[in-house]
C-alpha cells in the first residue's frame, strides 16, 4: 500500500517536472527568438542618436583657418572641433579606466591600436592616467577638398595629469605639448589617423592688464593708497545661500550696501553658487543680477570679495573643463567691473582634502588660477580657506591670502603669526570671523547676545592695533538656513542663524557697535 | 644588427657625457644624471635611456613617459652601477616627442625629452585618398589626391618626401613631383576637356600605390536643334509626332550624360502649353507627342532647364474631316453623327470626340461629348428631359462644327 502510494507520488513528480522543464525550454527557446528579432534601429547608422551634452570643454581657439586645400564652413568645422575634442576625451577616460570603450569611434584601425596597447601595459602595471586637457590653439593646416581629410596642428595643448601606479600618486604634472593629427572623416565621425608630439612653437602671451589694485609686500594698494579690508559677508536676509534666486531684489541689496557703508566698512563678500548660475553654460540673468549687485556696490563705495564655485565638489580632472568655462563665462564679464576687489576660487576647499585628495583640489585651484587669470588679469585672485593652517597651500599662487577663523579667541593673534609666518609676506584677510549669538538648547545655553557683542569687541581691538584685514560673518540673523550648508542636524543648524549683527527683525544686536573700528 | 648599431652609439654617447654629466650634477646637485646623450632615436629600435646616480641608490625611482598617444610609467633595471630604463616597444615604435620624468620616492628629479624619428630606411607604406570620385569636363573642376607616405610602424615620413604622382588619361601619361608637407603630399588632378576615365596612381621610395580612378563626366549642354517626324500632317488626335534633339554636346564636343532630361513646350494657336519630355541617350533626346484633334500650328522649343535650349520649330496641322451628315431619328430623339470620313475617306480611327450643344432659344442648355466608333456616334436626346419646345444644335468635332436650325419638338 506505502509502495504503491510512493509510486504515484513518483510518477506525480515524475510528470510534473516533465511539464516544467518542456515549460522552460519553450519559454528558453522564445525569448531567444525574440531577443533574435528585436535588431538594432537603423537610424543609429546615422549616429543621429548621439547626445551632444558638454562633456568636456577645454578652451579651443583656432589660430588659423587658411590652408591651401579647401576653405572650411563654419558647420565643417564645428564637427571637426567636437570630434576632435571628443577624442581627447575619450581617450583621457581610457587611461583613467583602462578601458578602451569608445576609441574605436575616435580612432581609426592603425591609430587605435598603440592606445589598445598602451592600455593593455598600463592595466598589467595598475597605472590609471587621470588627465585632461586646459586649452588647445589648433590651426588648420590642410583640408582635403573632398573634405574628407583634415590636417591641424595643434600648438602649445596644457595638459594636466595625475599619473597613479596601484592607487598611489606618482607625479602631478602640467606640462604644454604641440601635436600634429591627421584626422579623416569616416562614416559620420571626424577620427585620427595619425598624431605625433612635435616641437613647441614659442608664443608669446600678449595679455593686457588694466589692474584696478596691486599688490606691495603685505598691502593690498588700490589707487595708489593701501586698502585694508574691512568688510562683511553678505546674503539679503530673505535669501541666505540663494541671493541671485527668484527673490532677487536690487533695491533691498542696495539698501543693505547703503546701511553697511554707514557703518564704516569698506567691503563685502558675496558667494556665486556653481549649479545656480548655470555650470558650463552660465545663465545671462543670473550675471545680469550679479551685474547690479557690482553696479550697487560701486555706487556705495563697496568693494566686492566675489567667491566663485560655492557649494561645487565635484573636483574630478574629467570635468575640469567645465568649471573652467563657468569661471571664463563670469570672469570675462566682468574684468573691467572696478567694484571688484578679488575673485575668490572657492570657499574653504579645504574641507574637500580628506574627499576629494587634497592633490586633486590644489591642483584644480592651480589651474584655475591660471585659467582665471587669463580672462581676467584684471583682478586679485585669493581663495577661501578654512582656517589659519589651510591657508598655507598654495600661498604663492594667489594675490593676497584668505583664511576664516572661527576658533578661540584667545588663540587667535597666536595663530596669526604663525600664518603670516609662513605666508612670505603676502598680504592676510581674514575673510570670516564670527560667532552666534543663538544660546538655546541645542548649544547648552552657551551663548548669548552679550557674548557675540564682546567677541566682536575684542577681535575689533585687535584688527585696529595691527591695522588687520578682515570681514565679518555676517550682517544679518537669518530665518532658516538651507540644508546644504550645514546638514540637518539642529544643534549645527540652529547656531549657524544667528551670525548676524542685525537680528530677524533688522534690530541692531549689541555687537552691532563693533561691526567695524 | 638594429643593437649592433646602437651599442657603438651608446658608447660614444658615454663619453661625451663623462665630463658634461659631472658638471650637471654639479649644478643640480641631484643625486641623478643623465648618461644618455642621443637625443633622436628611429622608430622601432631600442631605447634606453639611463642615468647614474651618486649616491647609494635606496629604491629605484622610476620613468614616466608621455608620448603621442598616452602615457605610462616604468620601472628601472640596475645593470653596473647604472639605472637603466628601457623604453617599451609600445612607446618607442611611435614617432613624436617622448617626455620623460625621472621620480624617486615621489619627486620629480630629471625631466626631459627624446625624439623619435620616422624609420626611414624601413619599407613605405603609402595612403592615398582621391576625391571627388567625379569630376566636370574642361578646365575647371579638378580632384584632389592626397597621399600619405608612412613607415612600417605607421609613422609619418618626415616634411619634404618625394612623392611621384602619375595620371593617366587616353594617351597622355604624366608624372610629377610632390613634397610632403604636413604630414601629406598632394595635388589637385585637373579634368581635361574630354570625358573619360582618369587615372591615377603614386610612388614614394619604391613603394607604388594602387590605382585610383576619378571620372569626368561630360560638361553642360550648350544649346541645340530639334526637328520633327511625323507619318502625316493631319490633326487626327490619333497619330503621334516624335520629337527629336540634334546631338546634344558640352562647349568641348563631347556628348552629354546619358539620361539628361529635355523637356519639350508647345504652345499652339489657342495659346495653350502642351509638354513632353524624354532624356537623351548617346546626347539625343526623342520624345513623342499625340497631334492635336483640331487644325492647328504648334509652336515648339526644348529645354534642358537652367543650362540650354534649342531653335522654335513650326508644325502646321491641317483639317482631317470637311463635312459629316447629321441625321435626326426616332422623334427626334436620336441624333447620329457620321460617317466621319478621314482624308482618304477611310472611317476615322475610333475615339474622335464629339461635341452637342445643345440650344434652347439661343441659351445653351447641355453639351453631350461622346467618342466615335466604326465612324459613328449617337446622341440621345431624351424626351424626359427635352420638352416640347424648339431646340436648336451644333455639333463640333476635329475642329470643325455645323449648325442644325431649330427643331420642334412637340409631337
Amino acid at each position: 500500500m506505502q509502495n504503491k502510494f510512493n509510486k504515484h507520488i513518483y510518477r506525480g513528480i515524475l510528470i510534473l517536472s516533465f511539464i516544467v522543464i518542456n515549460v522552460l525550454i519553450l519559454y528558453g527557446i522564445t525569448s531567444v527568438l525574440a531577443y533574435l528579432k528585436t535588431g538594432a534601429d537603423r537610424s543609429t547608422m546615422l549616429h543621429t542618436e548621439l547626445k551632444s551634452e558638454n562633456v568636456y570643454l577645454p578652451k579651443i581657439t583656432w589660430t588659423n583657418l587658411e590652408n591651401p586645400g579647401r576653405t572650411i564652413s563654419k558647420q565643417e568645422l564645428k564637427s571637426l572641433q567636437d570630434n576632435y575634442l571628443k577624442s581627447w576625451y575619450i581617450k583621457n577616460i581610457a587611461y583613467a579606466t583602462n578601458n578602451p570603450y569608445g576609441i574605436d569611434d575616435f580612432y581609426t584601425d592603425s591609430s587605435r591600436v598603440p592606445i589598445f596597447e598602451t592600455i593593455k601595459l598600463n592595466k598589467k602595471q595598475h597605472i590609471t592616467v587621470d588627465a585632461t586637457t586646459i586649452r588647445h590653439q589648433p590651426k588648420l593646416d590642410f583640408y582635403s577638398e573632398d573634405g574628407k581629410l583634415a590636417v591641424i596642428t595643434d600648438e602649445n595643448v596644457i595638459e594636466f595629469q595625475h599619473i597613479y601606479k596601484d592607487h598611489k600618486l606618482v607625479l602631478t604634472s602640467t606640462d604644454t605639448n604641440s601635436y600634429k593629427i591627421i584626422l579623416l572623416l569616416e562614416d559620420g565621425f571626424w577620427r585620427i589617423r595619425h598624431k605625433v608630439k612635435i616641437k613647441n612653437e614659442i608664443t608669446t602671451d600678449s595679455i593686457t592688464k588694466n589692474a584696478f589694485s596691486e599688490i606691495i609686500n603685505d598691502k593690498i594698494i588700490i589707487d595708489g593708497k593701501p586698502f585694508i579690508t574691512k568688510g562683511i559677508n553678505y546674503y539679503p536676509q530673505e535669501t541666505p545661500w540663494d541671493m541671485f534666486g527668484d527673490l532677487f531684489d536690487i533695491k533691498i541689496i542696495e539698501n543693505d550696501f547703503q546701511l553697511i557703508k554707514n557703518t564704516g566698512l569698506n567691503s563685502i563678500r558675496i558667494f556665486i553658487q556653481y549649479e545656480d548660475f548655470g555650470k558650463e553654460q552660465v545663465l545671462p540673468e543670473k550675471l545680469q543680477k550679479l551685474q547690479q549687485v557690482l553696479d550697487a556696490a560701486e555706487r556705495q563705495q563697496l568693494k566686492v570679495i566675489v567667491t566663485l564655485f560655492d557649494f561645487y565638489g565635484d573636483y574630478s580632472v574629467l570635468n575640469w573643463t567645465l568649471t573652467h568655462r563657468h569661471a571664463e563665462q563670469i570672469v570675462t564679464a566682468f574684468k573691467n567691473h572696478k567694484a571688484i576687489l578679488a575673485w575668490d576660487l572657492k570657499n574653504e576647499p579645504d574641507l574637500d582634502f580628506d574627499s576629494r585628495h587634497k592633490e586633486t583640489v590644489t591642483a584644480w585651484l592651480t589651474t584655475l588660477i591660471q585659467e582665471i587669470k587669463k580672462f581676467d588679469p584684471n583682478h586679485l585672485i585669493t581663495i577661501g580657506w578654512s582656517s589659519p593652517e589651510a591657508a598655507s597651500n598654495l600661498v604663492n599662487e594667489v594675490d593676497f591670502v584668505s583664511y576664516h577663523y572661527y576658533k578661540n579667541i584667545d588663540n587667535f593673534e597666536s595663530d596669526f603669526q604663525l600664518l603670516k609666518n609662513t605666508t612670505h609676506n603676502k598680504p592676510l584677510v581674514l575673510q570670516e570671523f564670527g560667532v552666534t549669538s543663538y544660546g538655546g538648547f541645542w548649544n547648552l545655553f552657551q551663548s548669548s547676545k552679550t557674548n557675540q557683542a564682546n567677541y566682536h569687541k575684542k577681535m575689533q581691538a585687535i584688527f585696529k592695533k595691527d591695522s588687520l584685514a578682515f570681514l565679518s560673518w555676517g550682517l544679518y540673523d537669518f530665518k532658516s538656513i538651507p540644508t546644504s550648508v550645514v546638514g540637518r542636524l539642529p544643534w549645527r543648524k540652529k547656531p549657524q542663524q544667528f551670525y548676524g549683527f542685525l537680528d530677524l527683525d533688522k534690530n541692531k544686536k549689541p555687537s552691532f557697535l563693533y561691526i567695524s573700528n | 644588427m638594429k643593437k649592433g648599431i646602437y651599442i657603438p652609439l651608446l658608447l660614444i654617447g658615454i663619453i661625451l657625457i663623462s665630463a658634461f654629466s659631472l658638471e650637471v650634477f654639479q649644478k643640480e646637485k641631484s643625486e641623478f644624471s643623465l648618461i644618455t646623450t642621443t637625443r633622436a632615436f628611429s622608430a622601432g629600435s631600442a631605447i634606453e635611456i639611463s642615468f647614474s646616480s651618486s649616491n647609494k641608490i635606496k629604491e629605484l625611482p622610476v620613468l614616466v613617459l608621455n608620448h603621442s598617444y598616452g602615457s605610462t610609467i616604468i620601472d628601472a633595471e640596475l645593470k653596473e652601477n647604472k639605472i637603466l630604463f628601457k623604453i617599451p616597444i609600445v612607446f618607442s615604435k611611435k614617432t613624436g616627442i617622448l617626455n620623460w620624468n625621472l621620480i624617486s620616492n615621489g619627486i620629480s628629479i630629471l625631466k626631459s625629452s627624446i625624439e623619435i624619428i620616422p624609420f626611414i630606411s624601413s619599407k613605405t607604406v603609402l595612403e592615398s585618398y582621391l576625391g571627388p570620385p567625379s569630376i566636370q569636363a574642361g578646365n575647371r573642376d579638378y580632384s584632389m589626391l592626397v597621399v600619405i607616405p608612412t613607415d612600417m610602424f605607421d609613422n609619418p615620413l618626415p616634411e619634404n618626401t618625394l612623392v611621384n604622382i602619375n595620371e593617366q588619361f587616353l594617351e597622355s601619361i604624366s608624372t610629377s613631383e610632390e613634397k610632403t608637407k604636413d604630414f601629406v603630399a598632394w595635388k589637385n588632378i585637373y579634368s581635361k576637356e574630354k570625358s573619360g576615365d582618369l587615372l591615377i596612381s603614386s610612388s614614394c621610395n619604391s613603394t607604388n600605390s594602387k590605382e585610383l580612378t576619378t571620372i569626368i563626366y561630360p560638361s553642360n549642354a550648350t544649346n541645340f536643334n530639334i526637328s520633327f517626324n511625323r507619318n502625316h500632317s493631319f490633326a487626327d488626335g490619333n497619330q503621334l509626332t516624335q520629337l527629336i534633339t540634334s546631338p546634344i554636346k558640352d562647349e568641348f564636343e563631347n556628348l552629354i550624360s546619358d539620361g539628361t532630361m529635355v523637356e519639350f513646350t508647345i504652345t499652339n494657336e489657342k495659346n495653350q502649353l502642351l509638354k513632353t519630355s524624354a532624356s537623351t541617350i548617346n546626347g539625343i533626346a526623342n520624345a513623342k507627342i499625340l497631334h492635336p484633334d483640331y487644325p492647328t500650328i504648334w509652336k515648339v522649343k526644348a529645354f534642358i532647364r537652367g543650362l540650354a535650349e534649342s531653335n522654335t520649330l513650326n508644325i502646321p496641322f491641317k483639317a482631317v474631316i470637311s463635312d459629316f451628315d447629321v441625321k435626326f431619328s426616332k422623334n427626334n430623339s436620336e441624333i447620329t453623327v457620321g460617317p466621319l470620313l478621314s482624308f482618304m475617306n477611310q472611317l476615322i480611327p475610333d475615339g474622335a470626340l464629339v461635341k452637342l450643344h445643345i440650344y434652347e432659344a439661343e441659351t445653351l442648355v447641355e453639351t453631350k461629348t461622346a467618342t466615335s466608333f466604326k465612324g459613328y456616334v449617337i446622341f440621345n436626346v431624351s424626351p424626359a428631359f427635352y420638352k416640347e419646345n424648339y431646340y436648336s444644335f451644333m455639333i463640333e468635332t476635329l475642329g470643325i462644327s455645323k449648325k442644325i436650325e431649330p427643331i420642334n419638338y412637340a409631337k
